[in-house]
């Protein structure tokens, strides 16, 4: 098979020669290309093997119909499932283009949730030949009776950018679907598209299912070099600036921007995106139409613009955030430039790699740090890089809520067997171990909403007739639909132009912030408020600098387990008073300033501060494990302290460390003398500190709307939605007091002990921790470490204060707060 | 003009808080009603009765429970304050598949308890789905009740063509942050602006809507079976 004339790399006669066997298996590589052609390729082998052998006239296709191409074409033989929707216009090209060649009598669609109306009732009666399309618009194909009779002619599956959908909830449900698509081809071949890395045995037997054949792992090599720089502030100020986004570096990336044709500049938030895009274009207001803005939450439209002016080489820089991690390669890209930390090795290569894909090309990545402290990170990653210490990605397990919305999608296109569903669940890694005394609770939400019946009359979602599960009604079906893909997300507005023309989405809660009249920066343009209606925000164009910069809610990346590693190593070679590379010698000022006040925690110290301030009484613990790890951590000392005596904390954390700030005295002391660091015990205290700190509360926001509890409204609903509209809180609320063993809400405390906390990450820490000397310095002011925790905002509470006692000191304060004027002033 | 409230010198929190208005004693309960004792009247506000049902017929599982729950605090408040006259102010019900057959008898069977309790409800917009209630919850129904100087309504909004004339009202669902960044709670307040005195909802599986007490010229917090004077 040649499908072009440059000669194929051995990783391509590899994966060609095992799926010419039928053999499944996973494709890796770091950075390099030509993995789609290589799994194309191989898949249209297959076919062609296929034909020959079995079906030399295909006779057995169903309601063959001379009329039109799409119905003379191939049956679906191959599916290709992308985790961005925003990627499979390009994948469906890069399939066409062998097709055409090759002059086979195949269709290659797409389907995602973009594609018209029209589009997909066609493929509904008969899909294309090959099919693009993400796990959700899957998951509603299997809800239709018509497509699960098609997809037994399904030959190949291909799972691109595996590492990204396998370790979230999607790839759950890209495992269910995996597994329903098996059932209806048992001779179906699975193939995972991966960038390297820790874990790829464990991502390709995740992909497989259990149970499946050896599969093969081939490594495709990467071609191309990588160069790593670092943007060092000429003055590195006393104090890390975190918070400011990073601006203070601007000249410098407008300098490196200038310096080649083409650039990316990556940020870790959408907020950071707009902002640095109006920074850029304010200094060089002579590249206005040459720069661009790329986020998810913009209208497709923008995005498919910049995207295609970058392909041709027309734009100088987009800024933009994780939406242009994946994708096809901008050839025309010549750098990388990367605001803030990565927080991954594997993360920091993928970005670089998107640069320098022109004939001897080299993958350069320019670092930004937002804070100095974030020089230690790259230079962490620099070691990690060197010793090809990549991280892993863990598949996730046993999550009801998906399974729950699984089965309901299953009943909706084929009334199903109690038990033959069962047994085809286990096949997938997520469900392997999924008890009886689960599967039957699954069973009973959806039947009834929960065990007891009284407890939900008239409510039912799927009926039993005969042994068979079926859905209620129609109804029960378009509403599974809509509320399939509900990526858990706030309430999202679309952002309008009065005179017309969208803009994208905003969040809601940021906008009942503003006022009409108020300005907000936004898809790089000075909006000005007009009004808000029917989830709709309307705006002006306007003039002027000042602007509220729009938030949108979201996870932020923790430091990976690797990379925080190597930090603790990193600044236990600068406790040696060894600082080596540019970017520690940058930041030794710094560090020596941390030395005088407090001192630098080294691999076998854990350092604490004790500092007080206007705020009150700070605690800072720096174990250096990263943002889940200290999450868990901050709620388990604070418990412990709490303990102790009453007291109220609140917590912030970052990547390197905790902070406990409370309103009085904290009992340190006699915490520490408690064993405040023990790993005893920890699942039990964890639990009852997660009721303290209300953290199961948060998790359950993302399980009740995949469940179904919440509704996002859909188009056109209008008013009467919002009737039906509750929060997530109010849910937890009724369920715990209604119906307290509902599964919903322990699958929350779950996902926090285990993913959210990574209990088993945390007691990993707490055993290290152990084994460190514990140091507890009282600076005069917060230390260089402490500044970037104290002005991060995400905070959480713990409290064993008496709610009434709590209340009765913060009614009073407000008294103080909100102050008489006439009162004379009697702070010191 | 405006006018203003009197509170009685209480600080401290305790179940119930006395306020007055043009010389009628208002008590604010700690269970979110309002209780006038000269005139022995009870003001409930926004119960959406029969809210569970209307998620649960939209395919959503809520579980029962929570009108038995309503009812039983509506009892309390009853026993507690002897009153001769319970208003509803608005939002009794949730929308148009609240009303089931459950909730129909159950409140039925509550009005039986209380039978020489007279009962008006003060329409709200999520009432328009009711345009009679079932003869065995003999309810009066109107839009506006007025008592000696002061007009229950349910929405704010159209308590404004009263001119300055007091009023009370619900409909906003108040809730007020108390605290600062470190460390803060919301809580359902009874929110007063210079001529109405907004009231919380009543019972739980509610929303609310956060309010500033800088804007407000005196707000009562609930929480924890007492009223906390959050400002004044």
């Amino acid at each position: 098979m040649k499908a072009n004339e440059r000669k194929p790399f051995p990783f391509q006669r590899a994966v060609w020669k095992a799926m010419r066997e039928g053999k499944s298996g996973l494709l890796h590589s770091p950075t390099g290309t030509g993995k789609t052609l290589a799994v194309w390729l191989g898949a249209l082998a297959y076919w062609k093997n296929q034909q020959s052998s079995h079906e030399k006239a295909p006779t057995n296709l169903p309601s063959r119909q001379r009329r039109s191409n799409r119905n003379t074409a191939e049956p679906i033989r191959v599916l290709w499932l992308t985790p961005l929707r925003a990627l499979a216009a390009d994948t469906m090209l890069a399939l066409q283009e062998p097709v055409d060649a090759l002059e086979l009598p195949w269709t290659v669609e797409r389907r995602t949730s973009d594609t018209s109306s029209t589009v997909k009732t066609k493929q509904k009666s008969r899909l294309p030949s090959a099919l693009v399309t993400t796990p959700e618009s899957l998951s509603i194909l299997l809800t239709y009776p018509k497509t699960h009779d098609q997809f037994q002619s399904l030959q190949v599956v291909v799972l691109d950018e595996w590492h990204e959908l396998m370790s979230s909830k999607r790839g759950v449900q890209t495992e269910l679907c995996l597994a329903r698509l098996r059932r209806l081809n048992p001779n179906l071949i699975t193939w995972a598209v991966s960038a390297t890395i820790g874990n790829v045995q464990q991502a390709m037997e995740t992909a497989l299912g259990p149970g499946a054949p050896e599969g093969v792992v081939v490594k495709a090599p990467s071609r191309r070099k990588l160069s790593l720089k670092s943007i060092i502030p000429k003055k590195i100020e006393r104090f890390p600036w975190a918070g400011h986004m990073g601006l203070k570096s601007l000249p410098a990336v407008v300098e490196a921007i200038d310096a080649v044709s083409s650039s990316l500049v990556f940020t870790n938030t959408r907020s950071q995106a707009e902002r640095w895009y109006s920074a850029i274009l304010h200094a060089r207001p002579d590249w206005a139409g040459q720069i661009g803005v790329h986020h998810g939450s913009l209208e497709r439209k923008t995005r498919a613009w910049v995207e295609q002016e970058l392909d041709a080489g027309n734009l100088k820089c987009v800024v933009c955030t994780s939406s242009l991690d994946l994708g096809v390669d901008f050839f025309p890209v010549q750098q990388v430039l990367q605001i803030g930390s990565p927080k991954g090795i594997a993360r920091l290569m993928q970005r670089a790699g998107r640069s320098g894909h022109y004939p001897g090309g080299k993958s350069q990545l320019v670092f930004v740090p937002t804070h100095a402290l974030e020089l230690v990170e790259l230079a962490a990653a620099k070691d990690a890089l060197q010793r090809n210490h990549i991280e892993d990605r863990i598949p996730l397990s046993g999550c009801l809520d998906l399974l729950a919305q699984h089965v309901v999608s299953i009943a909706c296109g084929k009334p199903f067997e109690e038990n033959r569903l069962l047994q085809e669940i286990k096949e997938t890694h997520a469900y392997r171990y999924l008890t009886e005394q689960e599967w039957e609770w699954v069973l009973q939400f959806v039947r009834q909403g929960g065990e007891s019946l009284s407890a939900y009359p008239d409510f039912a979602r799927l009926i039993e007739e005969q042994g068979l599960h079926r859905v209620k009604d129609r109804r029960t079906s378009r509403l599974q639909r809509m509320s399939i893909g509900t990526i858990p997300s706030d309430n999202e507005m679309q952002v309008r132009y009065m005179k017309g023309g969208r803009l994208g989405k905003i969040e809601e809660r940021f906008i009942s912030r503003l006022k009409p009249g108020d300005k907000f920066l936004f898809a790089g343009k000075t909006l000005k408020l007009v009004m808000t209606r029917d989830m709709t925000v309307w705006v002006r164009r306007a003039k002027g600098q000042v602007a509220a910069l729009p938030r949108w809610y979201g996870g932020r990346m923790p430091l990976s387990s690797e990379l925080s590693e190597a930090v603790r190593g990193k600044l236990g070679e600068a406790a040696q008073g060894i600082f080596k590379g540019p970017e520690m010698k940058a930041i030794k000022p710094l560090m020596e300033l941390q030395s005088a006040w407090s001192l630098i925690p080294d691999e076998n110290t854990l350092l604490i501060e004790q500092v007080k301030t206007r705020d009150g009484y700070h605690i800072f613990v720096y174990p250096f494990e990263g943002r889940l790890v200290h999450e868990g951590l901050a709620a388990v000392i604070a418990w412990r302290i709490a303990q102790v005596s009453p007291i109220t904390f609140a917590t912030t954390i970052n990547d390197y460390g905790i902070e406990l700030l409370s309103p009085t005295e904290p009992p340190l002391e006699q915490a520490l003398a408690q064993r405040l660091f023990s790993s005893v015990d920890l699942v039990n205290q964890i639990e009852k500190c997660m009721n303290a700190g209300e953290l199961d509360r948060r998790q359950f926001r993302d399980i009740a709307k995949i469940a179904g509890l919440v509704q996002s409204g859909y188009p056109g609903a209008g008013k009467s939605a919002r009737q039906l509209q509750a929060s997530s809180d109010l849910f937890f609320d009724v369920f715990k007091e209604y119906d307290p063993h509902n599964l919903l809400l322990q699958q929350a405390r779950k996902e926090v002990l285990e993913y959210q906390l990574e209990s088993d990450r945390l007691a990993t820490a707490l055993d290290r921790i152990a084994g460190s000397e514990i140091k507890i310095t009282s600076p005069p002011k917060p230390t260089p470490l402490a500044f970037p925790i104290l002005v991060d905002r995400l905070r959480m509470k713990l409290s064993s204060e008496k709610l009434s006692d709590r209340i009765a000191r913060l009614t009073q304060q407000f008294e103080i707060a909100a102050g008489e004027p006439t009162r004379p002033s009697t702070r010191r | 003009m405006a006018q203003n409230l009197n509170p009685n010198k209480h600080r401290w929190p305790s179940p119930i808080l006395g306020i007055q208005v043009d010389g009628t004693r208002l008590q604010l309960r700690s269970d979110g009603s309002l209780f006038l004792p000269e005139q022995r009247l009870l003001i409930i506000s926004d119960l959406h009765l029969g809210k569970d049902a209307s998620f649960r017929a939209a395919g959503i599982p809520v579980p029962t429970g929570i009108n038995a729950r309503l009812l039983i605090q509506i009892s309390e408040a009853v026993e507690a304050t002897q009153c001769d006259h319970l208003i509803f102010l608005g939002d009794l019900i949730h929308n148009r598949h609240s009303l089931t057959d459950s909730l129909m008898s159950q409140f039925a069977d509550w009005r039986t308890n209380h039978r020489e309790l007279k009962t008006t409800l003060v329409r709200g917009n999520h009432d328009r789905h009711v345009s009679e209630f079932p003869q065995s919850w003999q309810l009066e129904t109107c839009r506006l009740h007025t008592l000696k100087g002061i007009n229950l309504v349910h929405d704010p909004a159209s308590g404004a063509s009263l001119g300055n004339q007091f009023f009370i009202c619900g409909h906003l669902h108040p809730v007020v942050t108390v605290g600062s960044k470190a460390d803060r709670i919301r809580l359902r307040c009874f929110a007063q602006y210079q001529n109405h005195l907004v009231m919380p909802a009543f019972g739980p599986f509610k929303g609310g809507l956060n309010l500033s007490a800088r804007n407000m010229s005196a707000c009562f917090a609930i929480s924890d079976n007492q009223i906390w004077c959050v400002k004044n």
